[in-house]
């Protein structure tokens, strides 16, 4: 028992790519892939186009069909391929990539919206619309498209969306939309188990944005799994400055801890994430790593 | 995440408990373990939602419990266990153990024969100080064992050593189970995982044997851990309950 204790089973993906079987991998939570905040990144932008549009003539048109997505995907998919024939141009494209993705086809979602990312970044559709498309414009739809391929856990094409995503994004990549499309590309690189380019993506990020806590969450994460642990250190004693009461955060804090083989205080961190997230998916994770400390 | 104290002669233990109706569930968990990891919690989960009563608790040493986990040996924690069967939960008992709790709750029912209705055992490691400890030893470490009583084993997730103590092997060998039949006569449920590379899952198969009671189920389960608290492992070990207390 004592020669062969059992490994200490890592939380789920997130940035801990290949950590848990595929058995329990979509089954237990994780405080990193968070795809409620991709599927937020997925409405936002998409009331930003509404508002855009809201000033040319078709935006009755678009705000309809993007209401249809909320009430009846298939049918606002069929409502944006319709106007797609007809002329619909970027507004058409988006709308059923939309569609698409609220049916949960996330791959053909990133491929309609980089479609229409691609038409805007080419011109194409402008006079359709009758709306000059902007630089940010182009950028939130690039931005899309990887989120969705993010999904469709499609890495290499959302890398390279994003990649499009921070060109066309204003402020010379320095922008707070520039660091949070540069901590998405390196969630996909990431999953795609390219952990050194998260790092220097999420290195950027903090550049930018020194004070977020998700930022400071992904690279502690990404430089303990690229054994820098100082830097990991750092992140984490900042992370708890930002946030003491983050759950998530003491379960990165315990995972650091078993890096560094100091069990007292890793179980010590993993009971302060399930005292504080009672209930909910980081205990799950938390009390799963208990289970791990044990023989 | 308060919890209740119960006071033992060797120092107060640390449980929770959920009231209900039928025979009382009673967890007990693994070396170095503690009464918040998945499993426990699961349980108490479902007790909750069947109404059933349930107890999960700290060992002396684990946890929240008092104590220091190398001075004190497996009869200490099968003493824990039988003042918790004895003072907090009700007359008839459903027990569950994991790893080294699946030696103690062998023995806690051998101890209480009369109230233990039922068993489930989950990658259960009796007589695991002689079985699988000593045997993996290295002559350096039987050295160090014999010249200052105790070692320091590595882990596989880093250097800081698990404390081993000749008084724990030899507290294990007067507790050992697999020499002679385990004169049990209620049900017995085990599940091991066959990806447990803690203790290996034949033994289960060794304890099926060496059990007096001829209802003996053993399920494993092929992509199963040590730690047997997966999401598919705690749906099957809850099944269990469920199918032993119907």
């Amino acid at each position: 028992m004592t020669g062969n204790t059992p490994p200490i089973p890592h939380r789920p993906p997130g940035l801990d790519p290949g950590s848990v079987s595929a058995r329990n991998a979509n089954q237990i939570p994780d405080q990193v892939r968070d795809d409620g905040k991709r599927v937020t990144h997925l409405v936002l932008p998409l009331l930003a186009l509404a508002l855009m549009a809201a000033r040319f003539p078709d935006h009755e048109r678009y705000d309809a069909c993007v209401a249809q997505v909320r009430q009846n995907p298939a049918a606002a998919f069929s409502t944006g391929l319709d106007w797609l024939d007809q002329g619909g141009g970027v507004a058409a494209q988006h709308c059923a990539g939309l569609a698409l993705s609220a049916m949960d086809k996330h791959e053909a979602a990133g491929d309609m919206l980089l479609e229409a990312a691609n038409a805007a970044a080419d011109g194409k559709g402008v006079q359709l619309l009758g709306m000059e498309i902007t630089p940010k414009l182009r950028a939130q739809l690039y931005a899309q498209a990887g989120h969705s391929y993010l999904l469709a856990e499609r890495y290499a094409p959302a890398i390279d969306a994003f990649t499009q995503a921070l060109g066309h994004s204003p402020g010379a990549g320095t922008s707070p939309e520039a660091a949070d499309l540069m901590t998405d590309r390196a969630r996909a690189h990431a999953f795609s188990g390219n952990l050194e380019a998260a790092f220097t993506d999420l290195t950027v990020a903090i550049g930018i944005l020194p004070d977020d806590a998700d930022i400071r969450l992904l690279r502690a994460s990404a430089a303990r799994q690229t054994e820098r642990l100082e830097t990991a250190h750092q992140d984490v004693n900042k992370l708890l400055e930002l946030r003491p009461d983050l759950p998530a955060a003491w379960l990165e804090k315990a995972q650091l801890a078993m890096t560094e083989d100091d069990v007292a205080l890793a179980r010590q961190s993993l009971m302060r994430a399930i005292e504080l997230d009672d209930g909910g998916p980081v205990a799950e994770a938390a009390r799963y790593m208990l289970e791990g400390l044990s023989l | 995440m308060s919890h209740s104290t119960l006071d033992t002669p060797g120092g107060p233990i640390a449980y929770h408990k959920t009231n209900g109706d039928g025979p009382t569930i009673v967890f007990c968990g693994g070396f170095m373990s503690d009464m918040e990891g998945s499993k426990a919690v699961a349980l108490e989960a479902h007790a909750k939602a069947t109404g059933r009563p349930y107890v999960r608790f700290d060992y002396r040493g684990h946890g929240s419990s008092s104590g220091t986990f190398r001075d004190l040996v497996i009869s200490d924690w099968l003493a824990d266990t039988l003042h918790v069967l004895d003072e907090v939960a009700g007359d008839d008992i459903l027990l569950i153990g994991s790893s080294m709790g699946g030696w103690i709750a062998l023995q806690a029912a051998l101890a209480r024969k009369a109230r233990v209705k039922g068993l489930i055992l989950i990658a259960p490691a009796p007589d695991f100080t002689q079985r699988l400890m000593e045997p993996s030893f290295s002559a350096e470490e039987r050295a160090a064992m014999a010249r200052d009583g105790f070692i320091a084993q590595p882990t596989d997730y880093g250097p800081e050593p698990y404390i081993i103590t000749q008084r724990l092997i030899d507290d294990g060998k007067t507790l050992g189970l697999l020499h002679a039949p385990i004169e049990l006569s209620c049900p017995v449920r085990i599940l091991h995982g066959q990806q447990d590379t803690s203790v290996p899952w034949d033994l289960s198969l060794e304890i099926a044997d060496t059990l007096a009671t001829p209802d003996v189920v053993v399920t494993f389960v092929k992509e199963g851990d040590h730690s047997f608290s997966g999401p598919e492992d705690l749906v099957q070990l809850l099944a269990t309950v469920d199918g032993l207390l119907g």
